[in-house]
């Protein structure tokens, strides 16, 4: 057998190799001191990174760069403050209610229930709450996937506060259901304490 | 079933990011570039997982990103074309002859379109075979046969040409 190659070893590390190729691969490396100290090497390598394993930096959703979801949020940001304001949300009393704006192709919209999004676009999310508290957002989408859109954060009170971050929603399609957990206090996104309420939309992602 | 995206992004970085992560490393020879790449090699797999259309193992489609990741920073970056310099060098075991060698390691690279400085890494530094090479770049064995020898007739022409800068 010929010596092996890097990529030989990734794949063999990785469990793609069938049990004869890995066996010679192995008996192979256990006579060629060149092959062995690559295997050793690599095998050493896997496990210092298990180990010590790096933060993998995603963004929340797919596709876009902080600085596309920065630039939306200071447009949306602006475009929500000019926004008329909406009288169900006005009507409202004590009751947190959680809202949104669609940002597609570049026009900033006000989200309501039911609201057609496609992948790519992306959400700005507002409360509006008497009392300042904390809120977190998850989503359950068409796939049935649940997701934590924002993490527990502190939220000041009043009408149509902007959660500074943007969603940019990913290619599953169908109905999505997005709802805010709004507590009095820092809690578990998992488990929320009883004195939690919670207000919740819909939408309804189509292909573009 | 299908995965969370996020989710499977995040298995295959647990299951092959110290791949990635060594590669890079062996490629850039510098531990901040190398993690900066694995970074963005798996950021690059989520925002366009759809490019993966499992004809290659992960693996070999791992190892195809990160070369191109790679070659793209030393293209670009502050680390310019020490690849080929690193690995020609340290194969040969130049001593005297090294940093001419180097030089003209470093002017070929970065002479070459992205395809063909990937091609010179996969036979000249990874030593792969044609048939690992074909199945990195997705072809047949006889087309990375015609690749290598069209690389060779290049890397020929580019090699008088420093003399006349």
């Amino acid at each position: 057998m010929i010596c092996v190659s890097e990529l030989a070893i990734d794949r063999l590390l990785a469990g793609e190799l069938g049990d004869l190729e890995a066996d010679a691969t192995r008996h192979h490396a256990a006579h060629c001191a060149r092959c062995r100290d690559l295997l050793d090497d690599a095998e050493a390598a896997a496990a210092a990174f298990d180990a010590a394993r790096p933060a993998l930096r995603l963004p929340r959703r797919a596709g876009y760069g902080a600085a596309a979801v920065a630039a939306f949020a200071a447009a949306a940001a602006v475009a929500i403050m000019m926004w008329p304001r909406d009288d169900a949300a006005t009507r409202t009393k004590g009751r947190p209610i959680l809202g949104f704006f669609v940002s597609h192709a570049g026009e900033v919209r006000r989200g309501g229930a039911h609201e057609l999004v496609m992948p790519g676009d992306q959400l700005e999310l507002v409360t509006t709450t008497v009392d300042s508290g904390w809120l977190a957002v998850v989503s359950v989408d068409g796939a049935g996937v649940r997701s934590v859109y924002v993490e527990p954060r502190p939220i000041a009170a009043g009408r149509e506060q902007v959660v500074p971050l943007a969603i940019v929603l990913d290619g599953t399609l169908g109905s999505e259901t997005v709802t805010g957990v709004f507590c009095p206090t820092a809690f578990d996104p998992a488990a929320p304490p009883a004195d939690c309420t919670f207000d919740r939309f819909t939408i309804d992602k189509v292909p573009r | 079933m299908k995965l969370d995206p996020r989710r499977w992004v995040e298995e295959l970085y647990r299951k092959h990011g110290h791949a990635v992560l060594r590669r890079a490393r062996r490629l850039l020879g510098d531990p901040d570039d190398a993690r900066d790449v694995m970074q963005d090699v798996f950021l690059e797999i989520y925002t366009n997982r759809d490019r993966f259309d499992g004809r290659s193992s992960v693996a070999t489609y791992l190892y195809s990103m990160t070369t191109h990741a790679c070659l793209n920073r030393l293209r670009n970056g502050r680390t310019r074309t020490r690849l080929v310099a690193i690995e020609i060098g340290a194969r040969s075991g130049i001593s005297a002859a090294g940093v001419e060698s180097r030089a003209l390691a470093h002017e070929i690279l970065a002479a070459l379109s992205p395809d063909d400085a990937a091609l010179a890494v996969y036979l000249h530094c990874d030593e792969l075979t044609h048939d690992e090479v074909a199945s990195l770049i997705g072809c047949s064995r006889r087309y990375v046969g015609d690749l290598a020898k069209r690389l060779r007739d290049r890397i020929e022409e580019l090699e008088p040409m420093r003399g006349c800068a």
